[in-house]
């Protein structure tokens, strides 16, 4: 063992001490808690961090073309799943003041509950009167950015009757051939839970026959999707755009709208009262629902909030889908305890 | 007990040939020493006959039994022999009964009788309280007699020692090679020791076999190697002989270097009397002192022959030191550049000063062909 | 001199090591949500956890052992490939197997579509012990492998002697020799096992199977909870006593192990002789499989335009791959996990070396302490582990930012450097660094001078082999990346829950394939067993 090795061993090590140091140095933190980065308030430049529960490239596109309308605003993304965010936003209020500017996400029960609890700020989206009436709210603190039933989703190669209604589900044909997202991770999910069992066909009894034929329940409504496409359950209930998304690609999917008409959620965004870019936060909200954002929206096989995006291929017009007839208020109220039942009688 | 043949016994490592042609008998109730300097093969012969190693020919037996030969090659556990090791390899997870039982396990003798042969193996090597006692609280000579009392428990026909006191301190060595010979002598058993300390295989062995490069050199009792070793590398080897290369002739031996000559009256060995070249071999017990200052002056390298100063054959050279030993004293001296190892009865006396002149008297010098 | 190192360590061990764990029993042990979480289902959790961990344990051991001696006591041919590939398993992250393997064997998978059944529905906890199991027992090989090794041929060679077959060879002489060695290995796999996230999420939760570690992140994840910290450390309490308990447990057996007196020659290759042809044929199809089949399931995840579409040479399209690289949180992903293992593994390296230094030559009456401060992560599931970071950084603002997540490294993967430098220090006889100090040098020169440069090879190692094993874990940033600070691990696992099973896989092949060639370029280092000096990691965590 030399000294020259040695020393050449120890000069290696100060190099990649130093590179590590340099990297995590350089590397810019992004805005954290108690946020003394005071942004420059011109409107349109600066940085706004997203918390979203929409599928990552889907976001993606959204942003890169807001941002040919707006190259100077950076949008960072936070992506996780409805539970995922509100228990970083509960962490986040608990220690501070919540650390991002926009949430966009599947569950109007719990906007509903962070409005009440004042942590949004009031927007109203420019071109609101363009906007279909159920998507915005009338207190004026958010917006719901796209009309996602939940319908039946089959696997075409595995299916030739599909099934036509929610009551039909409950039969014991079905038994283990039903897979369903878990209301405790999809907000999506946890909002249907309690639309059941207030929907006066359906409802508590339904909800017990469903469980006895024992779905499977995923995480989400993408494995429940990918479940169905691959075959592993031939028939699942799942969000109608990932349907539809899968077909595009070839999968062999298909949606069944139910004669009893399908629980929807209109996917709010709103901004929060701390947020530490507001003005750029709202207009990345108006370009959500402005014409140009719904026709992206539409593109990315999602049902749109105004009449003059058009409507995805192989959908029905939103005229032609019979929506449930959904009390907010009384949906958020009763989604626990909802969930709760649910979760008992499927599991 | 039975003997032991080896014959023709060859080892070969894929193109190294680590044994060749090996002729080795060893009668019942005696010990042969093998020894050799590293990688000369003994080792490889022990574990030949152990098992451990494949000859590619040859044969070995035991009494009428073959372990080795004619298509037959036995596993090492059918061989019926006992081997201690360098380092014991006494199980540390077993007692000491245990480990002395456990060949008498494998031959399935009965319980009583099992306990018995254990208890008088283990006091014939002195152990006899140590039954229950584990093997880590023993300490390494200890250790080494529990491996002799396992090897000997099921009465082997040949008992193997591999270097098994080489890594003993050496009272303890001493103390165990006397119990060797009496384990040899007293129980009749055939024994094979393999060391690398030419001391110990002539003190131990009633024959002693040397080795060198797989290859049989000679095989004598101890004391015929001693008057008459059949080569210079045995000279060299047992008995740190000096080794010059010089011709002979009618006239004796003389140097290449043309510093020494000796009568050939002082000559002896396979070349005594031939013609050429030859390797003359100066034991230091065929050497002698003469008389200091005894009139002989001298520097190095200058000639001494027959007739000068007194004593037919002398070789002047310069002290360097000496070393005490029990057998005598070994006075090194150098003649040129050639280093002569000189003993001399104990309470002789002996130069001190380094460079004083000495006079060393060849009484017998070995000479040897040279090819 | 050496008392303010020794304090400034002291003080960085504190903070690191110990104040993290030390957080989460403390909160745990703050308030009782015991009946809540008994309600949710703590007692099966439990239970599963403890089930699902035993099991592999038991399978890893089993395996590794039959693995070690037909690789290493026998004379079967091409031993040295069948090596390589049946060690593939340890260079996938486990999450990574399981998204490979579930595309499999699942209904619906590859297995399904080509024989037009699948023969074992694989979610569920049989398919959470066989992942368990099949990640763990290259490590349980390493272990016993290495005791294998140690045994000085001539135990073995006078059991031959005094009458016993080689098969009677190994039960009676073999087999309780490495004893120790299978009990330690045991207990390594049965704490990974139930410290591990991914695959118990991954391949139990689509089948309800709920242990410890999925319900720690259901918790943090979903809200549902009240004080989601407190209720989920107190779930990290019980880990830790499961995993103290099994450490405690390998501390006592290991505590008859003996010394081998002995040359240290290893034994000799045995013939298997009537066992030969069958014994090799299995080791050469469950190697095939157990390299090819996962990257094959993913391969063809990865190459579908859609699921349930058939893979045919007109459908397979990169678009996955092209997809999943350029996403901007991939690239977040890559560069956060490169850079945070190696800042990791710079700081592992420097307090591995210290703490090893002053554990073996430094005299010191801490030496123990300091030690058992080093290495007691090991024995904590890395969810705690993260869960005490996650605490950590709340209460110093920590959170959100790449150093929580370094933090928890650091925690993990030091007693690795200590592990693979102590040997080596260890065995440098202390004449060396005399020699130094009678050559003029003082206390603290003298032994840089000697014992570190001698062991700064192994510090290298040390460090290559956490940077290897951070930069694509998943357990321990799981729960504390934050928008921009994603790792790999994280946003592969992402895609994999969103049900973007066609981008998971994509990356997961790339990770996969790098990993593989990492596996070939060191083949040749690992393809005999580990001895002493280069030891293999002792801990699982990915």
């Amino acid at each position: 063992m030399s000294r020259s090795v040695g020393r050449r061993a120890v000069l290696a090590s100060v190099a990649v001490f130093a590179a590590g140091a340099l990297g995590l140095a350089g590397c810019s933190e992004p805005a954290t808690t108690g946020s003394g980065a005071t942004s420059d308030s011109a409107a349109a430049s600066g940085e706004v961090t997203l918390y979203t529960s929409e599928p990552q490239a889907k976001i993606d596109e959204i942003i890169s073309a807001f941002n040919e309308e707006q190259p100077d605003i950076e949008v960072k993304v936070f992506r996780a799943g409805t539970g995922d965010l509100k228990a970083r936003i509960e962490a986040e209020r608990s220690t501070g003041a919540v650390a991002a500017d926009i949430l966009l996400a599947a569950d109007v029960p719990t906007f509903e509950q962070y409005k009440d609890q004042d942590l949004f700020q009031e927007f109203e989206p420019s071109e609101a009167d363009a906007i279909e009436d159920v998507a915005v709210d009338p207190d004026g603190f958010y917006v719901g950015t796209r009309i996602i039933p939940t319908v039946i989703a089959y696997n075409t190669g595995d299916v030739t009757d599909p099934p036509t209604s929610w009551a039909e589900l409950a039969e014991p044909e079905y038994l283990d051939r039903i897979i369903l997202p878990n209301p405790d991770v999809s907000g999506a999910a946890a909002f249907n839970a309690a639309a059941w069992s207030l929907q006066p066909d359906l409802g508590e009894e339904w909800i017990n026959r469903l469980g006895a034929n024992n779905p499977q329940v995923a995480e989400s409504n993408g494995p429940v999707s990918q479940a169905v496409a691959e075959g592993s359950k031939p028939v699942g209930i799942v969000v109608d755009y990932l349907v539809r998304d899968l077909a595009a690609q070839g999968s062999p999917i298909a949606v069944s709208y139910p004669s009893e008409g399908v629980p929807y959620i209109t996917q709010p965004g709103a901004v929060f009262a701390d947020a530490p870019n507001p003005e750029a936060a709202k207009l990345f909200l108006d370009f959500i629902v402005s014409q140009k954002g719904q026709q992206i929206a539409v593109e990315q096989n999602y049902l749109p909030v105004r009449d003059d995006a058009g409507t995805p291929e192989g959908a029905p017009a939103l005229t032609d889908i019979t929506l449930f007839d959904q009390d907010l208020e009384v949906i958020a109220a009763s989604q626990d305890e909802a969930v709760a039942a649910f979760n008992a009688a499927v599991r | 007990m039975p003997e032991l043949v080896a014959h023709g016994v060859g080892v070969r490592f894929g193109e190294t040939v680590a044994l060749d042609n090996l002729d080795v008998r060893v009668d019942s109730g005696r010990i042969l020493a093998l020894v050799g300097p590293s990688g000369s093969g003994k080792s490889t012969f022990l574990r030949a006959i152990a098992g451990f190693e494949r000859p590619s020919a040859g044969t070995i037996r035991v009494g009428d039994r073959t372990l080795v030969g004619d298509g037959i090659h036995l596993p090492p556990e059918e061989r019926g022999l006992g081997m201690v090791f360098q380092h014991h390899a006494v199980w540390p997870h077993l007692s000491v009964e245990d480990n002395v039982a456990y060949p008498l396990r494998r031959a399935k003798v009965p319980a009583a009788r099992r306990r018995r042969l254990v208890a008088e193996a283990l006091e014939t090597v002195e152990l006899g309280d140590f039954a229950r006692r584990r093997p880590d609280t023993l300490s390494g000579g200890q250790r080494q007699r529990v491996s002799l009392a396992r090897a000997i428990v099921a009465r082997p026909g040949v008992l193997l020692l591999d270097e098994a006191l080489s890594a003993l301190d050496e009272p303890l060595r001493a103390s165990l090679r006397l119990m060797l010979r009496r384990l040899a002598a007293e129980h009749d058993l055939t024994m094979v020791h393999v060391t690398h300390d030419r001391g110990e295989a002539l003190a131990i062995g009633d024959e002693v076999a040397v080795l060198h490069r797989g290859r049989l050199v000679q095989c004598d009792v101890p004391d015929q190697l001693d008057a008459a070793p059949n080569s210079a590398f045995v000279a060299g080897f047992l008995h740190d002989a000096t080794l010059v290369d010089g011709t002979v002739s009618g006239d004796g031996f003389r140097s290449d270097s043309g510093g020494m000559t000796l009568r050939p009256e002082a000559l002896t060995g396979p070349a005594g009397s031939a013609t050429g070249p030859a390797t003359l071999a100066l034991l230091p017990a065929g050497l002698a002192l003469s008389t200091p200052g005894a009139g002989v002056e001298t520097a190095a390298g200058s000639e001494f022959g027959p007739g000068v100063g007194a004593g037919p054959d002398r070789i002047g050279a310069e002290f360097v030191t000496s070393l005490y030993g029990r057998s005598g004293r070994t006075v090194i001296c150098r003649h040129g550049d050639i280093e002569l190892r000189v003993l001399v009865p104990t309470g002789t006396a002996v130069p001190t000063r380094v460079g004083e002149a000495v006079g060393i008297d060849v009484r017998r010098g070995f000479v040897y062909p040279r090819d | 001199m050496t008392l303010p190192l020794r304090l400034a360590l002291w003080a960085s061990l504190a903070g690191v090591m110990v104040l993290p764990l030390a957080l989460v029993i403390s909160l745990g042990l703050g308030a009782n949500h015991l009946p809540e979480l008994i309600d949710q289902g703590l007692l099966r959790a439990t239970a599963n956890s403890l089930v699902s961990s035993l099991l592999s344990a038991i399978g890893a051991v089993i395996i590794g052992t039959l693995m070690a001696f037909l690789l290493d006591r026998t004379d079967l041919p091409g031993r040295g490939a069948l090596r390589l590939l049946l060690l593939t398993p340890l260079f996938i992250p486990p999450f990574i197997g399981a998204i490979a393997w579930s595309g499999l064997l699942t209904d619906g998978g590859l297995v399904d579509r080509v024989l037009g059944f699948s023969p074992w529905n694989f979610y569920g906890g049989p398919g959470v012990v066989f992942l368990l199991t099949l990640h763990a027992y290259p490590m349980a090989y390493f272990v016993v492998a290495a005791a294998l090794r140690r045994i000085p041929a001539e135990l073995e060679e006078a059991s031959r002697l005094s009458g016993a077959r080689p098969s009677r060879t190994q039960v009676d002489i073999t087999l309780p020799l490495i004893r120790p060695a299978m009990a330690a290995a045991f207990t390594l796999t049965f704490v990974s096992g139930i410290g591990d996230f991914g695959i118990p999420v991954i391949v139990g939760l689509p089948a309800g199977y709920e242990t410890l570690s999925t319900m720690v992140y259901r918790f943090l994840e979903s809200g549902s909870v009240a004080s989601p910290l407190q209720t989920v450390s107190q779930i990290g309490v019980v880990l830790l006593l499961l995993g103290v308990l099994g450490t405690l447990l390998d501390r006592q057996v290991t505590k008859g192990s003996v010394e081998f007196g002995g040359t240290g020659r290893p034994a000799d290759p045995q013939a298997p002789g009537r066992a030969r042809v069958p014994l090799g044929v299995i080791a050469w199809v469950v190697s095939v499989v157990v390299t090819l089949a996962p990257l094959v399931g993913l391969a063809v995840r990865a190459l579908l335009p859609a699921p349930g579409v058939p893979l045919t040479l007109e459908t397979a399209t990169l678009d996955n791959f092209r997809r999943a690289l350029t996403a901007s949180t991939t690239t977040d992903g890559v560069t956060n996990s490169v850079v945070l293992a190696l800042g990791a593994a710079v700081v592992c390296g420097v307090l591995g070396l210290l703490v090893a230094l002053f554990t073996t030559r430094l005299a010191g009456r801490d030496r123990e302490s300091m030690l058992l401060s080093v290495l007691l992560p090991q024995a904590v599931p890395g969810l705690v582990i993260a869960t005490g970071w996650l605490i950590l950084g709340r209460y110093t603002g920590l959170f959100n930012t790449r150093w929580v997540i370094l933090g928890a490294y650091v925690t993990a993967f030091t007693a690795i450097v200590v592990q693979t430098v102590r040997g080596p220090l260890a065995g440098i006889h202390s004449s060396m660094e005399e020699a130094a100090r009678i050559g003029g040098a003082k206390a603290l020169r003298s032994r840089l001078d000697t014992s570190v440069r001698l062991a700064l090879p192994s510090v290298g190692i040390g460090m290559i082999m956490v940077a290897v094993t951070a930069v694509r874990e998943l357990t321990l940033s799981v729960l504390l990346v934050a928008p921009g600070t994603q790792t790999l691990g994280v946003v592969i696992f992402q895609y994999q829950r969103a049900g973007d099973y066609n981008a998971s896989s994509a990356l997961s092949v790339v990770l996969m394939v790098v990993g593989l060639l990492v596996l070939a370029a060191f083949g040749a280092r690992y393809s005999r067993p580990a001895t002493g000096s280069e030891s293999a990691p002792r801990s699982i965590r990915a």
